[in-house]
């Protein structure tokens, strides 16, 4: 195996990580940050967007001849997320307050620079992703870094902005957005120098994701992190690999996007300045060319917001690092890999107060966060960011109560999420899974013990089982049938 | 505007808004074209355009040390663009007077320019030129909607008819949209004999972004103006919030209805006159319109601009009305409630409770008899007042108050001004009044008057 010298052939990295934030209301409006509710929008809008004139000022001829054409773009609505703001129909309100000091906070576990006046920005975007035809932008703190086992890579920017409209279809002439997701406020990280290796840029956008998820305040769900990776090499020139899926896949994508301008220069080829899509096996394909910056103005229907305020608060409560997470979810019981996989869940917060509110055990209630919620994920393809805080507090006051028994939490949260509309309660009731008494589960084994005289003691508890699956703890059904037989 | 502790520290440092600055703070220090203060936010704030395009407000006090470090790119460019004239295509003019379809924002401060002509509000649709040829372009002004009065009024309507009498056979006008359909209904009663499209355009959304609605606006007004058979004062903007069609809305008959939707504009009491697509399509509805000849219009903006909307409220004061007569008004709308009642006192039980210095009757008495005319229409925006349903409405109807039919309360508004500028006698006014003039009554009801483009809110 050949060792390479990344400092020997000049390269450069630069991550861009996006990361939503877990508000209760979009950036600009008081929508929630919910995605997809239902399988069908409740309305489609249809817009054409026109050219607008360049940085220069002047309109190119080839994009007026383009948008003679009036390609469609095709927005989905859903009425329980998306209102006029969104739909470009009524002015921004004013920013929420929560994703700011979010931002603040960010900024500030990033050592960064803070302004004493953010002022929000438009950047054209042309590709109809946003209903207005811009994102709002704004530049929280710069001249950060982060601490990593080689050293500090710089911050350069911590940005907070509205993230855009989901692709949903695409042909010659339209384009279709869903906008549940527009407006859901997002910080985007920006590295700087200090990216030494493939695997250091891992290790960074991993250390870059704990700072973030440990405000508690990250969404997580699909698609709420996105990771772009900006590669360069001396000869060579800068390459976006766009969305990189996994952590793991960051050094895959550099060490195979340095190959391939090595070959390039190699064969005495100019290396393109592109915008590539990243495959699942790491390599990348050709997207479209690397945009000139965009053209970024003031967003006049917002005034300028004076950080000093928020900052204070945002300082006064800044957000226990990972290590003091996981000491403190030890002193609970949990183990440290369950502790660690509780920290990156997104759920830490509604951890803390669960375990405070009701009386059950932390590594429960930790177990459902990390590994139900896997599981109904990854097995049954359900989306369990359809779950709310109203729903996990319903589930634990009923188990605490012993009106629900641990052992059906999954099948419980099934229901839940296949029937909309159904409560926790509902789906309990629905599963006929309220927990079968003491004395009811002695009548029963009795009368089945008596049915069959001389059976062995696992059989007896085989039986039992088979009939109060679900409804009965089955330690309780051991200990009975233990009892009984002596 | 910065304030004067940094305008004295720039000019002491030889510096513009627009140069290249550095900013040292602290330990910290940025980089950047220093950008001019616009609006609201902390005037102690210099204003920084980093090299990553995004600005940033940075703290001013004496310890901040500002540098110059050259000139920046010029700041406030407005984007040129020569529309070319095709002489076969129908003749059109276009006048511009401000508003938001009128504005260009500096893409390098942020700042909102009014443009300079009306070729530079055309560099959002340059499309306009294979639609119609632009014979001329006027500016009489430029303003902002909610700035403007009659004089503004008489100035668009001389402009207009200058236009349409040289030939062109229709023409636009680009206006702001809060009072747009003031301007629309003061125009149709000014322009006297008036048989070619005038099309009043606006928009909701700026023209710097992609999403500008008053892009397809000014395509289907220019088809309206360019093609249409139809000869009135109409407004021409989205009939829903889809970029699909705009209505055909006469002048007269049309309100905003919405404060911030593309669809705001719809018409009361009487369906829109067309739809009409961004591709020439037009789709009329039925309704009677005035056709297309090619004559001369005349103008006739005689005035009286004293004249005043009085909007009644569960417990207002009457005794406004007097300080309207105090200031020699020769005119007032009241906006009623219902089917334009105002408060009486005289309605039935308990009316213990209602002091009756607070009934409106004899103030609407005492302005009358003094010879002013007073119209009542109806705060519900959709439907005719009736003088004869109720007790209360027949009081008021006995002081000799004229309620307007179907009128809008802001058609009637203007009307009323237009008709005191051309009689004082109280007796003619009620006539001229309730006589149409631009299509703006109607003596029935027609059952689908409620408005409704498919994407009525
Ligand atoms: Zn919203």
């Amino acid at each position: 195996m050949i060792i390479m010298d990344y400092q020997k052939i000049g390269l450069r990295v630069g991550l861009e990580i996006h990361h939503e934030l877990n508000t209760n209301e979009k950036l600009f409006c008081s929508c929630p940050t919910l995605l997809k509710t239902k399988e069908k929008p409740d309305s489609t809008i249809i817009r054409h967007h026109i050219p607008v004139a360049g940085e220069t000022g002047k309109i190119d001829v080839a994009v007026v001849e383009e948008i003679k054409k009036r390609k469609k773009i095709i927005y989905e609505i859903y009425d329980d997320c998306d209102c006029l703001v969104d739909t470009d129909s009524e002015p921004p309100h004013r920013p929420n307050q929560e994703a700011l000091k979010i931002a603040l906070t960010i900024a500030e576990l990033f050592h960064c620079s803070i302004f004493d006046e953010i002022q929000v920005m438009r950047k054209t975007i042309v590709d109809g992703s946003l209903p207005s035809g811009f994102q709002r932008t704004m530049l929280i703190g710069t001249d950060g870094w982060v601490e990593t086992s080689m050293g500090k890579v710089e911050i350069e920017a911590v940005t907070l902005e509205e993230d855009s409209g989901r692709l949903i279809r695409k042909d010659n002439d339209s384009a279709t957005f869903r906008l549940d997701r527009l407006g859901t406020p997002e910080v985007e990280i920006g590295t700087g120098k200090g990216i030494a290796s493939p695997e250091h840029a891992r290790e960074a956008a991993k250390a870059i994701g704990d700072i973030i998820r440990s405000t508690g305040k990250a969404k997580i769900r699909e698609g709420s992190v996105r990771q772009d990776v900006n590669i360069s090499i001396q000869g060579g020139d800068r390459v976006e690999g766009k969305h990189v899926p996994s952590l793991s896949l960051i050094p895959v994508v550099i060490e195979k996007e340095i190959k391939r301008q090595q070959e390039l220069v190699k064969r005495g080829k100019k290396v393109s300045r592109d915008v590539r899509r990243v495959l699942p096996d790491g390599s990348t394909e050709f997207l479209r060319p690397l945009p000139g910056a965009a053209r970024m103005y003031p967003e006049t229907d917002v005034i300028p917001i004076r950080t000093d305020r928020l900052l204070k608060e945002a300082r006064k409560n800044l957000p226990e690092s990972l290590k003091e997470i996981i000491k403190r979810c030890q002193k609970l019981g949990l183990s440290e890999d369950l502790a660690k996989q509780l920290a990156n869940s997104g759920h830490m917060e509604l951890f803390g107060k669960f375990v405070k509110m009701f009386k059950v055990d932390p590594v429960l209630v930790a177990g459902v966060f990390v590994n139900t919620l896997r599981d109904l994920e990854r097995r049954e393809k359900l989306d369990v960011n359809q779950l709310s805080e109203k729903d996990f507090g319903e589930l634990f006051e009923l188990l605490s109560k012993g009106k629900v028994i641990k052992e059906s939490i999954g099948d419980v949260l099934k229901i839940k999420l296949e029937n909309e509309g159904l409560s926790i309660t509902n789906c309990v009731e629905k599963l006929g899974l309220t927990p079968i008494s003491e004395n009811e589960l002695k009548r029963m084994v009795k009368e089945i013990a008596s049915k069959n005289k001389g059976a062995p003691k696992g059989k007896i508890i085989g039986l039992v089982m088979a009939k109060v699956r679900g409804k009965a703890d089955p330690k309780a059904v051991m200990r009975i049938v233990e009892e009984m037989s002596q | 505007m910065y304030s004067k502790q940094i305008l004295a520290e720039i000019k002491k440092k030889g510096i513009e808004i627009g140069d290249k600055v550095k900013v040292t703070k602290g330990k910290e220090s940025y980089e950047g074209t220093l950008m001019p203060r616009i609006e609201l936010g902390d005037e102690n704030s210099l204003i920084v355009k980093l090299k990553n395009g995004y600005n940033v407000g940075i703290e001013f006090y004496k310890a901040v040390r500002m540098e110059r470090l050259g000139k920046g790119e010029n700041l406030g460019i407005i984007p040129k663009l020569t529309i070319k004239r095709l002489k076969k295509l129908p003749g059109v003019s276009i006048i511009g007077t401000g508003g938001t379809i009128g504005t260009h924002v500096d893409y390098k401060t942020g700042g909102v320019f009014m443009c300079r002509s009306p070729e530079e509000i055309l560099s959002t649709t340059p499309e306009i030129g294979e639609i119609i040829d632009l014979k001329n372009t006027q500016r009489p002004f430029t303003l902002a909607s909610e700035d403007m009065n009659y004089k503004h009024w008489q100035s668009i309507a001389k402009s207009i008819a200058k236009e349409l009498n040289s030939g062109p056979r229709g023409v636009i006008v680009t206006h702001g949209t809060d009072i747009l359909h003031y301007s629309a209904a003061a125009i149709s009663f000014m322009l006297r004999g008036l048989s070619k499209p005038v099309a009043f355009v606006g928009a909701q959304r700026s023209p710097d972004r992609g999403s500008f609605d008053g892009s397809m606006n000014l395509i289907c007004a220019s088809h309206f103006a360019g093609y249409s058979d139809i000869g009135e004062v109409c407004l021409v903007m989205h009939g829903t919030t889809n970029d699909d069609y705009c209505l055909i809305n006469r002048g007269t008959r049309v309100r905003k209805l919405h404060t911030s939707r593309r669809d705001a504009f719809q018409s009361v009491n009487e369906k829109p006159i067309a739809k009409i697509w961004p591709n020439g399509r037009m789709e009329k509805t039925g309704i009677e319109y005035t056709k297309f000849e090619d004559k001369k219009v005349k103008v006739d903006d005689k005035w009286e601009p004293k004249v005043a909307l009085i909007k009644v409220f569960p417990g207002s004061d009457p005794s406004v009305i007097e300080w309207y007569l105090d200031k020699k008004y020769k005119g007032l709308v009241i906006e009623g409630t219902g089917l334009g009642h105002v408060p009486t006192g005289q309605s039935g039980t308990k009316m213990g409770d209602f002091d009756p210095k607070m009934s409106w009757i004899p103030y609407i008495k005492k302005a009358i008899d003094k010879g002013v005319t007073v119209m009542v229409t109806s705060q519900t925006i959709f439907g005719r007042v009736n003088p004869y349903v109720y007790k209360n409405l027949r009081l008021l109807s006995e002081t000799g108050a004229i309620h307007a039919e179907d009128m809008l309360t802001e058609t009637t508004l203007v009307k009323l001004s237009w008709v005191l500028g051309h009689t004082t006698k109280p007796e003619k006014t009620k006539e001229m009044m309730l006589t149409p003039f631009a299509r703006e009554i109607n003596p029935r009801s027609p059952l689908d008057s409620v408005a409704k483009g498919d994407g009525f809110f």
